[in-house]
């Protein structure tokens, strides 16, 4: 394992990792499904883990986990869609995404890099009295825990 | 030497589990198998995908599944090398599963005498 291998896993690397996967996701799925948007980063943090901690980590372990984040994401598309021919209220994202190619641009450093500034306007709308700001922020943002 | 396996059991992060509480448990997951590396002792590991399909005898009957019990069910495993069963079994006691719940099951792998 290279030194540099082992340098990408420390620290905070579960933490920053979630930050960007909410910040990418809020993109691809609105502001409006924020809950969701946590379900899909805790369950791409969580399948990283439980396979990691058996396989060892992977050569690139953020490019791998956006992998992860990518693909639940379009499964989530993909039911939604179908659920849509059933229920047309639920539009919510539609104007934003929808493809692969487009999700995947997302995940593009640059990409990445104005999500999360997205979501730092987002955190502090003026509208947010001050404690939410600052909750959401902690949270989406630097992927610290509520508890 | 010999070869064992470890069979994970259980001990699946629970959501919704804090991104630092993972990188924790990340970490100690990776000292260990760097541990058993070092030392020689690691072979292969592979994590498994939860649910599969079950086929019994005697008509090959096939059902979804193993749905028994979430800690009852295989999440990977570990082919390791140790003298005995009871140096294996010591090697499996600093395995950081059981900070989660799980368990781990320590096997022989036969082989064949000449």
């Amino acid at each position: 394992m290279s030194d540099a291998h082992i340098h990408d896993l420390v620290d905070h690397f579960f933490r920053h990792q979630s930050a960007k996967l909410a910040a990418v996701l809020t993109r691809v799925f609105g502001l409006q499904n924020l809950e969701l948007v946590e379900d899909v980063v805790q369950s791409a943090l969580v399948e990283a883990l439980e396979v990691w901690k058996i396989r060892g980590v992977p050569e690139n372990p953020a490019a791998w986990m956006y992998r992860v984040a990518r693909n639940k994401a379009l499964d989530v598309i993909r039911r939604q869609q179908v659920a849509d021919r059933f229920g047309p209220e639920w539009v919510l994202w539609r104007e934003t995404t929808s493809g692969p190619a487009q999700i995947d641009r997302l995940f593009l450093a640059n990409e990445i890099a104005d999500s999360q500034l997205r979501m730092i306007f987002a955190c502090c709308h003026p509208q947010l009295p001050e404690e939410s700001q600052i909750s959401l922020a902690l949270k989406t943002l630097c992927g610290f825990s509520t508890a | 030497m010999n070869d064992f396996m470890f069979l994970f059991r259980g001990g699946r992060t629970e959501a919704p589990a804090s991104p630092e509480a993972m990188q924790t448990q990340m970490q100690k997951w990776r000292a260990w198998m760097q541990k058993l590396r070092e030392q020689g002792k690691y072979i292969s590991g592979e994590p498994l995908e939860s649910g599969g399909k079950v086929l019994r005898s005697p008509n090959k009957v096939i059902t979804d599944g193993p749905f028994a019990e979430g800690k009852e069910v295989v999440g990977g495993f570990f082919l390791v090398r140790a003298e005995t069963l009871e140096q294996a079994t010591d090697m499996a006691k600093e395995c950081p599963i059981f900070e989660t719940g799980g368990s781990v099951e320590v096997r022989k792998v036969q082989v064949m005498n000449p």
